[in-house]
């Protein structure tokens, strides 16, 4: 796990994620996030839509498919070797049950964990070994490594695929976010890990404002711009830890406010910032009486707004601490008004 | 004459000496165990005390933690300096965010670290000894559990309304509503034989992930975040009380503990 | 055999180098690539440790030159033969017999840019030591916009004792450059307040220490042990710096109008190919033997001198290329007396 200078240069951060034009670039196996099943699960509804419809992607999952178990690995409850395995066994399961040879998925601690274990294959052939022989034993499956980027061995995330189609994206887009201030927040596990599998590099990462820019946003930056969202696996998870999480939150928030007041527009790629950079506005508001409202989307929620899918039904927004009305207003999607905002996320 | 020579030349110092050396032996059991995890090898090369990681380290800003720190405790390789750390709240503050990663000049990962540390720490029962590392009952029941019942590490039902106040009003609305919301969504939840979110996932299937959670050492792990807990509350019933506890009320502090 | 040397370089190694072989009665060509010759000396203003001025060394070394054939603008492009007989070829076409050849070709600096965690070439302030001097020079220190800071880091180590660039070694001069320049910026602006953001302070020389203590004493320099680990830019176009402060062991921000960052130096292995050099794991040239070969490259009759083979100050340069000044000298002594003999040269 050394990182040596290839993987400064940002030119080298290229990965290559083929477009829906490039050979291969119309299949994809996916991983869904237990993460976002559980805390906003509208994100995967949108992001299929797009993917399917929008791109024409045939987009492939098995029944058979279990969570990566990575946040059972960074909260301790796992081993290594039983993340290489669990590994293994959903490429084999994606490569022999659903034909796929490109895999991406929706979490980025699951892109990172996937990652982390083709690495480890890749480095330390005994660990290869181990993981065939154990998943052999324990499930009768054949190992197999995708090749996604390059054809080197890898995976992707869900947010490198929008990328990749950024342009088509935009071309299909109803809205444009022209006249917005939009700033990313990308997830830890996206680039902090293996800067060298994040498209742009880990400093300034191209993958979120990629998206921005082919929408027409003005991307900015602010001092703690890479700071952590906070989330933390154990911080987040357990209510007692959670200051952890308001603080980080807190931090970046204020230092976003105090360098562009008028940005209201975060972009994410991760489950845990998209829920929490939001929800902890919430607690900030109750605790400290002051107000951020900026708005927290991920590059899903956006992608399908600016497409003209519908802000609750489709993108979900029901359930953000920040209400989103004032972003909708200023970039100019209608809903509809002639409901309350209550009504419009309250269907039953 | 060689150093070592020079030492023993002298009788009296001889046995002290020996028993030094066998104390050392035996103490340094733990050092040599952290130090067989692949994980520690690859996330601790040297540490040059630069700082860098402290500098990011969100958990640094919170909490009395600093990443740096834990290079250094496990630079000395001081068996009891490791024993304090690993029974102390420290190695629990690590948000394992990574940042401390990128920037290492050595090529170090304290995160990666943490994680070798905290997994010994459960091995041997001292993670019961701290607060934050008696939170390891909840992810264990939580995550772990979760995993081997359902193939997820969460579920839809953990995300309540009690331990997640900030997700506000919409969201106990949504909690109320859950099947018709996703339906609402087009997300489904709870199909069986079909992909998609939430899903039940086949019984061959999670046969298979129970099998490989068995034989790479996650049950014995999850095992003995148990038995820890119970030898260090004193009975399984108490283990259940402290649960029930954290269940209700949403923070492990409100049960007393007895020592 | 002929009584040619062919320096290659007229930095203050080369220089210094090429003045004793002619003293010696040798026939020395020397070759500069750039304009003129002075090496990195036409870049400094004031030198460590006694701020003498770079001209002035220059100046000197060039007046001891004697008849030597100075080929500025001229590249060597091809080495044919070997001792005592080399045909050398330069980028003119002009072919040229030696029985030796000084390779003084000195060193690169390190290129910051690929540190982008400090954001050089993306934020105004941030500015390299090279800068700096030039800077000074034009008694010009300024932000961007034009204004005397108030706040200045000098950040040690950048591009030297990092894995993460692939530069493992200390390049010696920076943190002594970095003591200097403080106590000239202090000098020209005396209500700026000065930070030396450092690891470990590894001035060495004679007169470095007593620097370093003048530069506290007098000047009330700031030394804050704890490298940087990240830069931001703030809307006033100042620079956030996040560092620890090891020493209170508290993390700390640190805000800063402008940032110097202390490049370090790089080998220079532009003629490894043409010349068949070998190169040390830190991609300077290789010497025979460390300690008791460090004039002598690995191929016969072709010697090394000055910070091409490691970082060295001036007056080391200088002094090591004069020591492989004596080590030609040598070598063609010995090899005109065995023809004078009537013995053919051996080859080792
Ligand atoms: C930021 C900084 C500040 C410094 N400040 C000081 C200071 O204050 N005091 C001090 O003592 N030292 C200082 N130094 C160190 C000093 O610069 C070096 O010791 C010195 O320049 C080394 O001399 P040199 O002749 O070996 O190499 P160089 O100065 O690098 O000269 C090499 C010469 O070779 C030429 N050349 C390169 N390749 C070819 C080629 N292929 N063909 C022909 N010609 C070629 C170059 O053009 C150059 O003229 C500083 C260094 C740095 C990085
Ligand atoms: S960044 Fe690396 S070398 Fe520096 S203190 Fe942290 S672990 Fe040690
Ligand atoms: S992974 Fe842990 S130690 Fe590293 S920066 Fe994040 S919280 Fe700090
Ligand atoms: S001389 Fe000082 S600043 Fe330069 S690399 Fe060495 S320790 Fe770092």
């Amino acid at each position: 796990m050394k990182v040596t200078r290839e993987n400064i240069i940002w030119e080298s951060h290229q990965k290559h994620v083929p477009t829906i034009d490039d050979e291969g670039g119309k299949l994809w196996g996916c991983f869904r996030s237990c993460f976002l099943q559980s805390a906003a699960p509208y994100t995967e509804g949108v992001a299929y839509k797009i993917l399917k419809n929008d791109l024409g992607i045939d987009l492939r999952e098995a029944a058979g498919h279990t969570s990566c178990g990575a946040i059972g690995y960074h909260g301790d409850v796992t081993t290594i070797e039983t993340q290489m395995v669990v590994a293994a066994r959903n490429f084999a399961v994606a490569h022999e049950e659903l034909g796929v040879d490109n895999l991406f998925s929706f979490c980025v601690t699951s892109f990172a964990n996937y990652t982390e274990m083709i690495h480890l294959w890749e480095e330390e052939p005994e660990l290869r070994e181990y993981t065939a022989k154990i998943l052999k034993e324990t499930t009768g499956r054949e190992f197999w490594i995708p090749r996604v980027s390059g054809n080197r061995p890898s995976v992707v995330h869900a947010s490198d695929v929008f990328y990749a189609n950024r342009h088509k994206l935009a071309q299909k887009a109803k809205y444009s976010l022209k006249g917005i201030k939009a700033v990313d927040h990308i997830g830890c596990h996206y680039g902090k890990i293996f800067p060298g599998e994040a498209m742009g590099g880990v400093e300034f990462p191209q993958v979120l404002v990629g998206l921005l820019e082919a929408f027409g946003a003005e991307i900015v930056d602010y001092p703690e711009r890479r700071h952590c969202c906070g989330m933390g696996f154990r911080q987040c998870a357990f209510p007692e830890n959670r200051d952890y999480t308001a603080s980080s939150t807190y931090k970046k928030l204020a230092s976003l406010k105090q360098a562009h007041p008028d940005c209201n527009l975060i972009l994410t790629n991760c489950p845990g910032c998209t829920v929490f950079l939001d929800a902890e506005q919430g607690t900030i508001k109750e605790v400290l009486e002051e107000e951020f409202n900026v708005s927290v989307l991920d590059y899903a929620q956006l992608t399908g707004l600016m497409l003209g899918y519908d802000p609750f039904k489709d993108c979900g927004l029901n359930a953000k601490a920040v209400e989103v009305e004032p972003l909708l207003d200023k970039i100019g999607i209608p809903y509809d008004k002639s409901k309350t905002a209550e009504q419009r996320r309250r269907p039953f | 004459m060689t150093l070592f020579e020079t030492v023993l030349g002298d009788s009296d110092n001889y046995f002290s000496i020996f028993n030094t050396a066998i104390i050392f032996i035996y103490m340094s059991k733990l050092v040599d165990e952290l130090k067989q995890d692949i994980q520690y090898q690859h996330g601790m090369n040297a540490c040059l005390n630069c700082g860098i990681c402290t500098a990011v380290c969100p958990a640094a800003e919170v909490y009395d933690y600093s990443p740096r720190e834990v290079m250094n405790i496990c630079q000395t390789e001081d068996e009891e300096w490791l024993i304090d750390l690993l029974k102390s709240d420290k190695i629990w503050f690590c948000g394992q965010c990574y940042s401390c990663k990128p920037r290492c000049p050595r090529g170090n990962s304290t995160a990666d670290v943490i994680l070798a540390l905290r997994r010994l720490s459960v091995r041997h029962g001292y993670f019961a000894e701290s607060e934050k590392g008696r939170q390891q009952l909840f992810a264990k029941r939580v995550f772990g559990e979760n995993m081997l019942k359902r193939g997820y590490t969460l579920t839809a039902e953990n995300i309540t309304p009690e331990h997640f106040p900030e997700l506000g009003e919409n969201w106990e609305y949504y909690f109320e509503h859950m099947k018709e919301m996703r339906e609402w969504w087009d997300v489904p939840m709870d199909k069986e034989n079909s992909a998609g979110s939430h899903r039940i996932i086949p019984e061959k299937d999670m046969d298979e992930l129970r099998k490989i959670y068995k034989a790479t050492g996650a049950m014995e792990l999850m095992e003995a975040v148990e038995k820890g807990m119970e030898k260090k509350l004193g009975s399984k019933k108490e283990v259940e009380k402290f649960w029930d506890n954290w269940v209700e009320t949403a923070d492990s502090r409100n049960y007393e503990m007895k020592h | 055999m002929n009584n040619n040397v062919i320096v290659i370089g007229g930095g203050p190694a080369g220089l210094a180098a090429a003045g004793k072989l002619q003293d010696f009665g040798l026939d020395v060509v020397l070759v500069e690539k750039q304009p003129h010759i002075g090496g990195h000396l036409n870049k400094w203003y004031k030198v460590f440790p006694d701020f003498t001025d770079a001209s002035e060394i220059t100046a000197n070394l060039t007046a001891g030159l004697g008849k030597t054939r100075i080929l500025t603008n001229t590249n060597v492009t091809s080495i044919e033969g070997s001792a005592p007989n080399f045909l050398v070829t330069t980028s003119t076409g002009e072919k040229i017999n030696a029985s030796a050849i000084l390779v003084s070709t000195g060193y690169k600096h390190f290129d910051a840019t690929l540190k982008e965690e400090y954001g050089y070439g993306i934020y105004d302030n941030c500015i390299t030591s090279v800068e700096l001097d030039m800077m000074l020079k034009e008694k010009n220190v300024k932000t961007r916009d034009g204004k005397i800071p108030k706040k200045v880091a000098m950040i040690h180590c950048v591009g030297s004792r990092d894995e993460k660039v692939n530069n493992n070694y200390c390049s010696r001069v920076c943190c002594t450059n970095a003591i200097k320049v403080a106590i000239e910026v202090k000098e020209q602006n005396p209500d700026c307040q000065i930070f030396c953001l450092y690891m470990d302070i590894r001035v060495f020389g004679r007169g470095y220490e007593e620097l370093y203590r003048t530069s506290q004493e007098t000047h009330g320099i700031q030394f804050l042990r704890g490298r940087l680990s990240e830069a931001s830019e703030k809307m006033d176009g100042s620079l956030l710096l996040r560092l620890e402060d090891t020493l209170t062991a508290k993390p700390m921000r640190l805000s800063v109008d402008l940032m110097v960052l202390m490049v370090g130096m790089e080998g220079n292995s532009e003629l490894a190919s043409v010349a068949d050099l070998k190169l040390g794991c830190d991609r300077f040239y290789a010497t025979a033997h460390q300690q008791y070969s460090n004039n002598h490259s690995h191929r016969e009759g072709i010697f090394l001198g000055g910070a091409a083979t490691g970082p060295k100050a001036i007056m080391e340069s200088i002094t090591d290329g004069r020591s492989a000044a004596a080590e030609i000298a040598s070598f063609v002594a010995k090899n005109q007396r065995i023809i004078n003999n009537g013995q053919v040269p051996s080859l080792v």
